[in-house]
Formats: structure tokens, C-alpha cells, sequence
């Protein structure tokens, strides 16, 4: 083969991919009309099917058959969510009773997708979860889908997958699909953990006594994403969050975990404990003593109030910082401060200045408001 | 000394025959590799494959900023209104002589204050630090002496609040939903220490809250051409390389990086003018050194526009800036060069940059001198040399039209008729001529290097407008 053949090849085949650009272009346009279509087309069946389970009439086996095929479709099921979308919005109780009336015919589809594309599957389970949000007992083959599915290589069908398992609200099934992430290590960041398990459609309290009965069968990274969702869901884990504070063995991460948590729930055993953590000065203790100087703002009193100065003088930069910034939020003023404000280290001095500056300049801009974030 | 001639122009020709090969074969199997990505991450969005809109880091956007009053307002304003959560914006003032500071002082009533900063990079003295208080997101503006923009760059780190941070150009305009596109690599990976954005060239900006008002091909030509450019290296290169993650360079106008590793890294090299390379292979150098697991990724979805030059002397004033970092990069990591354990980067990305890009220039400048050479001796086929610069600037014109296709209907730009237009005709002007010019401008970008080799470039700014 000569150079020319090499190089006439290359241009065709770029060419080739000018018109496929270009007609994917317009498949484009067509694509949103298509499925602007499809959506007249299916309002049209979707109002009479929420009609019918208002008068608690049964859907036509017929319709049910024919709406499936239409949805094995990704355009149709993007038109379907569109419709859908706005009937939950007129009359939600209506519009959910007619999904759960669909509940067969979504069934049928998970054989469809299971099979399909990564993108196309992540998508059906997104569905899914919004669309049985909040039942709290999983359809069997739904459940067996959405499992299979935390197997997937794709990230984006593990995480709508787990996010559609916790949304329907079945803690079992969700206890079993933690385990199942957990079994697959790399496979999922503790942050989109914590936020797959925040809209739990199901019974918190019962979800806690059951992650609390896994816990330890769970890795570090799962244990953590657990800790942050009880911090950011509501708290209640009082006494366990205790028990980290005082276990010495604990991982670093879920014990820093447990401080926050206490520094957004405040509890008056845990206070002593913040504060010895805090005053413990050994270098390789700096980040129990910079996140419990943070949470420490949450408390009052004057044994807080003296282990935050203390911490001001620390040799680590980030617990000083931490311990001015809580002093600063507890809202004492230059005279209650003068000790250190007055006193001979210069970097407590500073950093504290540096704070009681920021609130005064906030003050003084509260009275002389600023539209910045205006547009003219 | 006709047969020394011969010999002499037979080495050349299996010279550029094995070259443009091997540049035709990687444009052509990144082009395919691009195109194909792009086209998947359109239908990600739009089949909801992306992870929840309330997941977010804290991240620190610093601006180094030299001179640029004019630019500077739009900027921040735009910054401001990104759908963020929880964002810092730090502005260093590089010793600028424009009155860019005051300004800024008076546009958002900012407060001189005492703040002190953890000095864990090196850095020129700091002059002053405000901050303003009426923003709903922390805004904070540093004066130092002048030092560059890598200086400028480690003072932001050092005053960075949050655990990553972005660095972005005063003149760039970042999309309203950029910053959570690009830290959401993060959240895919663990091991993502820098992300990158694309950065597409935008003269004649119109902002409204936030987002551009309906960007199109500029109205100059040469803006134009650096459309087509860019369209063409980021799905040529940096979507292809990011696969085997050996993407050699995260454009200074918009990237992520994670704060304790590049502190680690020892921070931005203040000698050199390619700041946002030498970074980059830092990085690379520095994890594989270390045996330390990580990515560099490339997000092409969060999107930076940022203005262009629009004369030919701005331009080759920056072409010559690019090269010359590109060289300092490159030689400082020369030892990169076919590492063993190294993987991709070393045995691929480098080789890449190091014969198509640095030497690219002196390469295409012994072809002309070989061809001058022929046609003295009269050894010269005439209808060869025609054909094949004829089916080299085919090609050529077809890789730009794919990737400005590519980005179109991926990214899902709007472009009217006229712009497609511009795109045709343009691309065949870039192929034909600019490409010349910015090679000779390249293989002399040495010339004077000592004298310059620190100082902010000068390139004249259009006032973006905001509605």
C-alpha cells in the first residue's frame, strides 16, 4: 500500500465523518420533534389511564401491552417521563396510584433494559426510582433488576441504581445493595453514597437499626458514607457517635465523621470529649484537634470558651484557624478576647484580629447593603 | 554532489513520509476516538447519566490577574453567578500598574483586612488583602508585588480556603454549570487529582446572568481560526489522551487541581512561561515518582470561553509564549521520555508533543528547505509535490471540519447558516496559510527568550458585556 492510498482513506473516512456529524445535527432537530410527538401521542392514553385508576376502573391489558412496546423505545420513555412529569404535577396521588397501576408493564421492561445500552439502562433505573418513590416494598423483578444493575460497569447505572433502590424506600433492598457495592471495592465514592441514601422513601429509624447491624461488615469508605448520611439526615445516633470518640482504635475518618456530626448535634457528654480532643497538642493528633475546634462553636460556656483560646496558641495553623473562627461565631467580643488579643504571640493575635475585623466589616455592610449580584 | 544530493532528499523523503504518517495516524485514530466520546456524552445527559446535582466539593477559584481592568468586572460578575454550591473567588493582583485593584475595591466595596495566609508555597511578599463581606460568595482580592502569573497562582493556593482549586484567566468566562461538571470527575474518581475543561475561544461577549448570549463564529477572521484550531487540538488530543490518562497539558485559562498535591508538587514553577504545562507534568512526574494512584482528566462538557487574540501580532505574541513554555516543560521532564513504568504519558503523549509539537516547526522548515534544494538541483516531480500537499491540506481541512462539526452537535451549539459558511472557507485559509505563519513564528519563538522569559504577555482586551 503507498502513502497516497494511506492518506486518500483517511480523508474519506474524515469526510465520512463531516456527513455523520452533520446528519447527527439533524437527527437532532428531529429528535426533539419526534419525541414532542410521541408525548401528544401518549398524554393522549396516559390521561385516560390516570382517568380510569381514579374510578378505580383496571387498565386494559391491551393499552398495557401497547404502552410497553412504545417504551422499549428511549424516545418514547423520554416523552413518556415529559407527560409524566406534568400529570404528577396536576394531581400527584393520582398520577402515582397510575404508576402503580403500570407496576406490571415496568416489570416486563426491566428484561428489556437489562439488556440494552449502560446509558439507556441508567436512565430506566432513574426512572424508576422517581417513579416509585416511596412505596417501600420493592417489586420483586424491579428489585432483582436494580441489584443486577450495581454490578454494571457503567458508574452512572451503579449510582441511579442504588439512588432508585433507596428512593423506593424497601431498607432490605437497600441494605442488600450496600452490601453489594461494598463487595466491589473502587466501585463508588462515600459522598455518592451519602447522597444516594438523603431521599430514602422509606422508614428512616428502621434504615438506621439496620445499617447500624451491618456496620461493621461494611469497608471504611461505606462505613463513612454511612456515618455522613445519619449527620446529614437528621442525626438520632447519638450514643454510637459516642463510642467513636472514645475508641482510640477507630479509623481516623469516621471517628473526624463522628466529631462533625456532634459539632451539628450538640450533646453534653460529647462536649468534655470535644474539648479534650481539642487541648491533645501532639502533632499527630492535629486533625481530631482542628475539626473539634470547628464543631466546638455549636457549644457554650466558659470551659469551651478557654479550650478555644488555648487552641489559638496551637502549633498547628488549621487548628488556630479553626479555634478563632468558632470563637468568632460564638459571637464574644474584643473585651471577652483581650486576654489573647493583648497577649504576646503574634499569630493567636492575628488570626483573631483577623476574625473580629471580618464581623465588624460584615456589620457595617449589613447597613449599607450592596446589589452586586445584580445585572443591568 | 548531485548523488549527495539524491541520497540526501531520499533521507528526507522517508523522513516526512514516516512523520506525517505517524501525524496523520494519531490526528485521524483521536479524531475518531473524540468524535465517538463526545457523541456519548451528549446522550449521557440526556438519558440522566450523570451524578446527583447535590453532590459538590468546596473549591477555591483563583484568578491571576495582571493589567486586566477591563475584563476584570465581567469576570468576577459571571464567576458569581455559577450554579454552585460552595465556592470561594480569590483575585491576586500581580503588582498590576492599571488600577485593576481600586477598582475592583470600589466595584464590591471590599475591606482592607489583616488575614493571614499559611505561606506553604513561596511567593512574593503580599501587599494588602481585601475582602468583601456583601457578596453571597466569599470574594477576596490580593495585592502582591509582581512576580507572574505562577506566582500569582501560588499566592492564590496559599490562600486558598478549600481542599481543591480552580485556576482560571481574568479573561475567561466560565458556563454557569462549568465548575460542577469539571468537580464531578472528582466525585467519579478518587484518585483525580486535575481536571480540565474545554476552553473555546469567544470575542464580542454578551453575558446575561451568568451565560453567553448565543455564542457564534467571531465576526474576525482570525478569532475564527483559532475556533477552528481549538475545536480541532481538544478532540485531536486531549480527549483521546485523557483514555490512557496522559493528557500533558491543562490549559491555564480553566482547571481543577487538588490543593495538597500540587503543594506537595511544590506548587507553580515561577520559571518558565508555560506555567499550565509544567504543572501538569509536574504532576505526572511527581505521582509516578511517588507511586501514587491518580488521574488527569479532561472534562469536555464544562466549558471556559476566553477571549482571542484578534490581530497577528497578539497572536504570535502568544504562539511564541506556547512554544517557549512548551520547550521549558519539555526539557525540564526530559527524563519522561520512554520511561519504563511510566505507561502512556511517557511512551506515547510525550513522544507526541515532543515530535509534533516542539520539533513541528523545524521539521516542517527542513521540508521547505529540502524542497528549495529540489527544485535547485532539479530533482523536483513537480506533480507529486502538488498532490501530496494537496491531499496533506485535504486532510487537514477535513480533521477541522469534523471536530467543529463534532463540537456542534455534541455540545449542542447553536451556529447559523453563515457561520458554516465562515467554518468552510475559514478552515481552508487556517490549513493553507495561518498554519505557515505560526510555524515560522513557532521555530523562532527562541529569539529574545532570556530577555521576556518572565513577564505577563500584553494582548489587547475586549470589554465583555453584561446584561
Amino acid at each position: 500500500m503507498n502513502i497516497e492510498t494511506v492518506i486518500y482513506s483517511y480523508t474519506t473516512i474524515c469526510c465520512g465523518m463531516i456527513v455523520f456529524n452533520i446528519l447527527c445535527s439533524v437527527y437532532h432537530v428531529f429528535q426533539e420533534r419526534r419525541i414532542l410527538r410521541y408525548g401528544y401521542r401518549l398524554e393522549v392514553l396516559m390521561r385516560d389511564g390516570v382517568r380510569r385508576t381514579i374510578l378505580n376502573e383496571t387498565l386494559e391489558a391491551n393499552d398495557l401491552n401497547g404502552l410497553g412496546k412504545r417504551l422499549k423505545n428511549t424516545d418514547q420513555l423520554v416523552a413518556f417521563d415529559r407527560v409524566m412529569q406534568q400529570l404528577l404535577e396536576e394531581n400527584e396521588s393520582a398520577a402515582r396510584r397510575y404508576l402503580l397501576a403500570l407496576e406490571p408493564m415496568f416489570e416486563i421492561l426491566c428484561s428489556h433494559y437489562r439488556t440494552g445500552e449502560g446509558v439507556e439502562t441508567a436512565y430506566y433505573c432513574y426512572l424508576l426510582g422517581r417513579y416509585f418513590k416511596g412505596i417501600r416494598k420493592m417489586p420483586p423483578k424491579i428489585g432483582d433488576f436494580l441489584r443486577g444493575r450495581l454490578y454494571s460497569a457503567s458508574l452512572y447505572c451503579r449510582q441511579n441504581a442504588i439512588g432508585a433502590i433507596s428512593a423506593i424506600g424497601d431498607q432490605a433492598s437497600l441494605l442488600e445493595g450496600l452490601m453489594i457495592l461494598n463487595r466491589r471495592p473502587g466501585s463508588y465514592h462515600d459522598k455518592s453514597i451519602s447522597e444516594a441514601l438523603l431521599p430514602f422513601g422509606g422508614d428512616r429509624a428502621a434504615l438506621l437499626e439496620g445499617l447500624w447491624l451491618h456496620f461493621e461488615g461494611y469497608d471504611q469508605p461505606m462505613q463513612l458514607a454511612i456515618l455522613n448520611y445519619i449527620r446529614l439526615s437528621g442525626g438520632g445516633c447519638d450514643p454510637q457517635m459516642l463510642g467513636f470518640l472514645d475508641d482510640e482504635t477507630a479509623d481516623t475518618e469516621l471517628r473526624l465523621a463522628a466529631i462533625r456530626y456532634f459539632g451539628r448535634y450538640p450533646n453534653a457528654e460529647a462536649k468534655s470529649r470535644l474539648i479534650k480532643l481539642l487541648s491533645d497538642f501532639r502533632y499527630e493528633r492535629w486533625e481530631y484537634a482542628a475539626v473539634s475546634a470547628t464543631s466546638l462553636a455549636a457549644y457554650s460556656g466558659h470551659d469551651v470558651v478557654e479550650a478555644l483560646k488555648a487552641a489559638l496558641y496551637s502549633r498547628d495553623w488549621y487548628v488556630r484557624y479553626n479555634a478563632s473562627a468558632s470563637l468568632e461565631r460564638m459571637g464574644l467580643d474584643a473585651e471577652q478576647l483581650s486576654d489573647v488579643l493583648s497577649g504576646s504571640d503574634r499569630y493567636a493575635r492575628e488570626i483573631l484580629q483577623y476574625r473580629l475585623d471580618t464581623r465588624r466589616a460584615r456589620q457595617s455592610q449589613m447597613t449599607e447593603p450592596e446589589e452586586v449580584l445584580v445585572y443591568d | 554532489m548531485i548523488e549527495a544530493a539524491k541520497l540526501f532528499l531520499s533521507a528526507i523523503n522517508i523522513l516526512f513520509i514516516v512523520y506525517l504518517l505517524g501525524y496523520m495516524t494519531f490526528l485521524f485514530v483521536s479524531v475518531v476516538s473524540g468524535v465517538n466520546e463526545l457523541y456519548e456524552g451528549r446522550k449521557r445527559a440526556h438519558l440522566h447519566n450523570y451524578l446527583h446535582e447535590d453532590l459538590y466539593l468546596p473549591v477555591s477559584i483563583i484568578i491571576p490577574a495582571y493589567n486586566e481592568r477591563v475584563v476584570i468586572e465581567s469576570s468576577v460578575r459571571s464567576l458569581l453567578e455559577l450554579d454552585y454550591k460552595i465556592y470561594e473567588i480569590i483575585i491576586v493582583d500581580d503588582g498590576s500598574t492599571d488600577g485593576m485593584a481600586d477598582h475592583l475595591v470600589e466595584l464590591f466595596n471590599m475591606k482592607q483586612i489583616n488575614r493571614p495566609i499559611r505561606l506553604q508555597i513561596a511567593c512574593k511578599p503580599i501587599d494588602a488583602i481585601y475582602e468583601s463581606m456583601s457578596t453571597a460568595i466569599p470574594l477576596t482580592l490580593i495585592r502582591k508585588e509582581n512576580g507572574g502569573k505562577a506566582d500569582a497562582l501560588n499566592v492564590g493556593i496559599n490562600a486558598a480556603r478549600y481542599p481543591f482549586f480552580v485556576s482560571i484567566d481574568a479573561d475567561s468566562i466560565l458556563e454557569t454549570e462549568a465548575l460542577k461538571k469539571v468537580a464531578q470527575s472528582v466525585l467519579e474518581s478518587d484518585n483525580v487529582i486535575a481536571a480540565g475543561g474545554a476552553v473555546r475561544p469567544a470575542n464580542n461577549l454578551t453575558i446575561h446572568k451568568g451565560r453567553l448570549v448565543r455564542p457564534t463564529m467571531p465576526k474576525n477572521v482570525l478569532a475564527c481560526m483559532q475556533v477552528l484550531e481549538f475545536d480541532r487540538s481538544f478532540l485531536a488530543s486531549r480527549i483521546f489522551l485523557d483514555r490512557f490518562n496522559a493528557n500533558m497539558i491543562i490549559s491555564g485559562a480553566f482547571g481543577l487541581f487538588k490543593k495538597d498535591v500540587v503543594i506537595a508538587a511544590g506548587g507553580f514553577e515561577v520559571n518558565t512561561v508555560g506555567e499550565d504545562m509544567e504543572i501538569v507534568m509536574k504532576l505526572h512526574n511527581f505521582c509516578i515518582t511517588q507511586d501514587i494512584p491518580y488521574k488527569i482528566k479532561y472534562v469536555p462538557e464544562a466549558v471556559c470561553w476566553t477571549q482571542m487574540p484578534t490581530t497577528l501580532r497578539d497572536l504570535t505574541k502568544q504562539r511564541r509564549r506556547w512554544h517557549l513554555g512548551l520547550f521549558q516543560s519539555m526539557y525540564k521532564y526530559r527524563h519522561m521520555l520512554l520511561r519504563p513504568g511510566a505507561g502512556f504519558t511517557s511512551w506515547v503523549s510525550y513522544l507526541y508533543y515532543l515530535l509534533y509539537e516542539l520539533f513541528s516547526p523545524f521539521i516542517e522548515l527542513l521540508g521547505i528547505a529540502a524542497t528549495l534544494l529540489a527544485i535547485a538541483v532539479g530533482l523536483i516531480n513537480w506533480q507529486f509535490m502538488l498532490l501530496f500537499y494537496g491531499i496533506y491540506v485535504a486532510f487537514g481541512w477535513a480533521m477541522s471540519l469534523t471536530a467543529f462539526f463534532s463540537r456542534i452537535h455534541a455540545v449542542n451549539l447553536h451556529v447559523t447558516g453563515g457561520d458554516v459558511c465562515k467554518a468552510l472557507l475559514v478552515s481552508l485559509i487556517e490549513s493553507t496559510g495561518l498554519r505557515f505563519i505560526l510555524m515560522l513564528v513557532r521555530a523562532m519563538a527562541f529569539w529574545g527568550y532570556k530577555k521576556k522569559r518572565l513577564q505577563w504577555s500584553k494582548v489587547n482586551r475586549q470589554k465583555v458585556n453584561i446584561r
